[in-house]
């Protein structure tokens, strides 16, 4: 028997240390059933409740969008359900009977709906959420949904999902003023995820649907279901609160859905620019056009052709997002005489009979410098109202160095000019006045330094800078001789239940004050544009006496100049002013005026308020005929 | 002078003990897996019984094999067991993030478990024929050595609770071969006071508070202590002055490490090695889910297959780590007690086994085994009731897995061989 040589314990020793290891264990395992006792005993009531509120998810009910509304109540943007092609991945059985089933479906013109490889490559992602429904095809039509419906014995796991999507009536006719939604981008989820918003929620990204959020919104209710550790739903809890949803406010426009359709038609697809119509008794805008444009419902197509149109449309050079209205600075050209006439009229440095001391040879010299007139053959000499009816360059050069850069700046800053007017709308664009201390501080950088003869520029609107909307504003103005309004495109908003719940009322952001004589000789001029021989003699109305003013104004992007026309009507008392301009396209009277007149003449003839002004006008044109002719 | 028993036994009682909680063990991961009809769970019950009865042939065949066999080939098993850990250092697979598979042969296996066994059988096989003792200090080296290398290496891959085991494990080993629990305290005192130094200093990182001189109070606390004790016991000078030493440079490189040291980032890397559970995201998620299903099971329980946190699926790996909240949650604290209660049974069972046997080897065996799977329960339970980090240490008999199920099943065969094996050697 091998006997080694290692110790056998001792009987004694063996048992003491084997009691002492057996009550270290025990009193090691009485510290776990004490903890038990804590947990399971003390703390059981807490313990319970969080075990039931861990299988209790708090689902949000999303809250109807408001309405985007004309001022005559028609829709402008509206919600519509849209039904989507999802599959619960846990309740398929065979995926090769779903794929087989699925692309039997065909719709209305014979196509079948779903694709094979896609369906395979879907069903092969959505295993990895197993209890989420994973969308297979959005956006399908009712006539599908029905068939899949019907047989749904045939297809396991496959379910419709009803969502609410933004539908624009009005589509690329009205895309700028009313924008478009589109999901939060991740970079700006953090700072709206405590406004209540949801990953994956959409928000106004533009226009109207951006400036009123708050309002579309609503508020979002609030259940609680049960749920499970994967978020598959189990039903709602009956006996827990629930917050129903407060749907969004609608928001009624001052935009006239017939006119944005009228301005949007008229201007040309060719050519980039805007045309802006705005009730100057108010500032409420009735038509805002800005070209290129988009469709806003290409924002709520489905997801793929959703980010495919995205991406053309974000790169596309003509930049059709931008809204050219508010956020497009044009030289003003000749338009801006205008408001040099008003300026030399109210300084008292120019009245209607001046006559500039050089007549128009077709050009103007200013020592070494040689300034052209538009029209090479020459003018002659004018008075004012013949200088602005012509549109001649030399007289408002000499205009222009009479005055100087302050006086011409005072007047364009009464008019609203070079300063955001302040419209509902973001993105807005103030303008640049030039004038000597903006001149050098602006061009600073390049060396350049005002010179007097700068002023000569000015004058003819060939350094400023304004936005579509302010000359719409600026004609408003010319016209009404008293206030300008801020222009505004949300009327009022009401409740689903049509309660108006807020509204806005007209704001004066400057009072003009002008002396009724530097009016009616503002008035004669604009008319005198009209009138035969003039340049916007295509912008007019039957028996509407229209006023307005055209420009070509020259600009450093292109061989042809900006075509520009600001107009309102009835010229002496105006209900309506508008402006157009067209990037490149020409002369403001062959381009421009066409557009504004246009929409000039469908308000006069459709419009109710506008036909009944046109009717009067028509009347006292009549009366005035009897007068002549009976004094004759 | 040498017992030879007369007739083998086999321990029926041990055996029952182990078979009633295995069963209980498929019962639980059937309830913590049912809800999945399809993916890689649904054949956790089928793999978790044939793990059992592949155990059941392993146990067999590790109590008929001669008790001397193990005390032969212990330093091989052992050697053998670290150049797995090695080979797995160098080409382990890894697994959520720590190194701890290796294939070999087309087999997944884990090193670290065979390094149990392995030191176990060494460390027994080594004080068989010595005796352990703080008077000779000499007599640490070697097992230290022997201990300190599968630590390490284990430590290293990262995982915690394995080296932390592995490290416990010795404690009763050493204590069987002679040190007496003052001497385990002076000899662990050093531990003790880093763990109380380290603690509150971390816990002011983790929360951003700086408790300045009150993050000294625990230790200063058990310093005293350690003082007393020393005053009342007088050991030898070179143990006082050795041991007071030692305490006080423990504590003084800990505090100045991390405040004059380590930065901020090596800092959060040393809380997420002692914590990986501890994410910014959802810190403790696990735990505190843990908690809530093992506190909601109140007295009795919510009953079989009714736990709502399991059916509900909010528990990962419950199955596997954290299958003691299952119970906890469907039985309550009764089951709980139930459970604990033969887990208390089987080891002391296990303990009671060096009664009958002589053999100083034998005996460091069961004593290693026993106290290696009161351990695994100790801080695996300790885990689920939130008292201690998740470390990623299975609870045994319970818990799904191979490597484990097979592990538990040598270290029965050691309880079972003792007894039944002829101790002549």
């Amino acid at each position: 028997m091998p006997i080694s040589s290692h110790f056998q314990d001792d009987q004694q020793e063996r048992a003491g240390k084997s009691l002492r290891l057996s009550i270290v264990v025990a009193a090691l395992f009485s510290i776990l059933v004490a903890r038990l006792f804590y947990l399971q005993v003390v703390q059981a009531e807490l313990n319970i409740r969080l075990s039931k509120e861990n299988g209790m998810q708090l689902r949000v009910i999303k809250a109807p969008r408001g309405l985007i509304l004309d001022r005559n109540g028609q829709v402008l943007a509206r919600n519509r359900p849209s039904y989507s092609i999802c599959v619960l991945p846990y309740k398929v059985k065979k995926r090769s009977d779903i794929v087989k089933n699925l692309i039997k479906i065909r719709d209305s013109s014979g196509h079948p709906v779903f694709d094979s490889t896609d369906l395979w490559l879907a069903l092969r992602d959505a295993q990895r959420r197993r209890f989420d429904p994973a969308r297979l095809k959005e956006d399908v039509s009712m006539e599908v949904v029905s068939i899949i419906e019907e047989h749904s014995m045939e297809l396991p796991g496959i379910t419709v999902e009803t969502e609410s999507r933004r539908e624009y009536p009005l589509g690329r006719k009205a895309f700028h003023v009313l924008g478009y939604m589109s999901e939060i981008p991740e970079t700006q989820f953090d700072s709206l995820k405590n406004q209540g918003y949801h990953y994956g929620d959409l928000i106004g990204k533009a226009g109207i649907e951006r400036q009123y959020e708050e309002i579309f919104r609503g508020k979002d209710g609030q259940e609680y279901v049960e749920v499970n550790a994967y978020g598959k739903s189990l039903g709602t809890i009956k006996d827990m609160p629930r917050a129903d949803p407060v749907p969004g406010g609608n928001v009624y426009l001052t935009l006239d859905a017939a006119l944005q359709t009228v301005a949007a038609d008229s201007f040309p697809e060719a050519f980039k620019g805007s045309t802006v119509a705005l009730d100057p008794r108010d500032g409420g805008v009735l038509a805002m056009v800005s070209s290129p444009s988009v469709d806003p419902n290409i924002f709520s197509a489905a997801a793929a052709q959703r980010s495919r149109n995205w991406a053309t449309v974000a790169l596309d050079p003509n930049l059709p997002l931008n809204n050219r209205a508010i956020a497009g600075t044009y030289p003003p050209g000749s338009t801006f005489k205008l408001v040099t006439a008003a300026a030399g009229l109210m300084s008292g440095k120019i009245s209607g009979t001046t006559h500039m001391p050089t007549p128009c040879y077709g050009y103007y010299r200013l020592g070494g410098r040689i300034a052209h007139c538009w029209d090479l053959k020459g003018h002659g000499s004018l008075d004012l109202i013949g200088a602005v009816k012509a549109s001649c360059d030399v007289y408002f050069y000499q205009a222009g160095l009479r005055l100087g850069d302050k006086i011409i700046n005072k007047a364009a800053d009464l008019f609203c000019l070079g300063q955001p007017t302040g419209i509902d709308l973001y993105g807005e664009k103030s303008g640049w006045l030039s004038g000597e201390e903006e001149y050098n501080r602006r061009f600073a950088s390049r060396h350049w330094v005002w010179t007097p003869g700068l002023a000569m520029d000015m004058a003819i609107g060939q350094t400023q800078l304004v936005t579509p909307l302010q000359l719409a504003m600026l004609a408003g103005a010319l016209g009404n001789g008293n206030y300008v309004y801020r222009p505004f495109l949300m009327k009022e908003v009401r409740n689903s239940d049509g309660m108006v719940i807020a509204q806005q009322n007209p704001t004066v952001l400057k009072t003009l004050n002008l002396d009724s004589a530097i009016i009616g000789t503002l008035h004669k001029s604009l008319i005198e544009v009209m009138s035969a021989g003039g340049t916007g003699g295509r912008a007019n109305v039957p028996n509407v006496p229209v006023g307005g003013k055209t420009g070509s104004a020259q600009n450093p992007q292109g061989e042809k100049t900006h075509a520009l026309f600001m107009g309102c009507a009835p010229a002496e008392a105006p209900v309506i002013s508008i402006s157009t301009v067209a990037e490149n396209a020409g002369h403001g009277g062959s381009i421009a005026a066409p557009i504004s007149g246009a929409v000039l003449r469908y308000y006069f003839s459709h419009d109710p308020e506008g036909k009944r002004i046109a009717d009067s006008c028509a009347q006292t044109a009549l009366a005035d005929k009897h007068k002549s002719r009976s004094a004759n | 002078m040498f017992e030879i028993k007369k007739k083998t036994e086999f321990d029926l009682p041990l055996v029952l003990t182990a078979l009633a909680l295995w069963i209980v063990g498929v019962f639980l991961i059937f309830s913590a897996t049912h809800i999945y009809d399809s993916g890689p769970l649904i054949h956790s019950t089928r793999n978790q019984i044939i793990w059992i009865a592949s155990g059941a042939v392993i146990i067999l065949i590790v109590t008929s094999i001669p008790t001397r066999f193990y005390f032969s080939f212990a330093y091989v098993m052992y050697g053998a067991s670290l150049l797995l850990l090695l080979y797995g250092f160098f080409t382990g697979v890894v697994s959520k993030g720590a190194e701890r598979w290796v294939n070999i042969a087309g087999l997944r296996i884990q090193p670290s478990e065979f390094a149990k066994i392995g030191l176990l059988l060494a460390l027994a096989r080594y004080f068989s024929t010595k005796t352990i003792s703080l008077e000779r200090l000499p007599s640490f080296l070697l097992p230290g050595v022997m201990i300190m290398v599968p630590f390490g290496l284990i430590l290293k891959q990262p995982d915690l609770g394995t080296a932390l085991i592995l490290g416990l494990m010795a404690i009763p080993m050493l204590y069987w071969a002679g040190l007496t629990f003052l001497e385990l305290f002076f000899l662990f005192s050093p531990a003790v006071s880093l763990a109380l130094s380290a603690i509150p200093l971390i816990l002011a990182f983790t929360f951003n508070t700086h408790g300045g001189i009150w993050e000294a109070i625990p230790w200063g606390v058990f310093f005293v202590v350690l003082c007393a004790v020393l005053y009342f016991t007088r050991p030898r000078m070179l143990i006082l002055v050795g041991v007071v030493a030692l305490n006080l440079i423990t504590a003084g490189i800990t505090t100045f490490a991390w405040n004059g040291v380590l930065k901020d980032y090596q800092k959060k890397r040393i809380l997420s090695f002692i914590n990986p559970q501890m994410d910014p995201a959802g810190a403790g998620y696990q735990v505190i889910q843990s908690k809530v299903a093992i506190g909601s099971g109140n007295v009795m329980g919510k009953g079989y297959l009714q736990g709502t946190q399991t059916r509900l699926s909010f528990l990962p790996e419950q199955h596997t780590d954290f299958i003691f909240s299952v119970l906890g949650e469907q039985f309550g604290l009764f089951g709980c007690t139930a459970i604990l209660l033969l887990f208390l049974f089987l080891i002391i069972r296990g303990y009671t086994t060096t009664q009958v046997v002589r053999n100083r080897f034998t005996n460091l065996v069961v004593v290693g085994s026993v106290s290696l799977l009161a351990f695994h329960v100790f801080i695996n339970v300790s885990m689920t009731l939130g008292m201690m980090p998740v470390v990623g240490v299975p609870l045994p008999f319970l818990s799904y897995g191979g490597s484990f199920t097979l592990t538990i099943a040598i270290l029965l065969g050691f309880l079972l061989n003792a007894r039944y094996s002829k101790q002549d050697f």
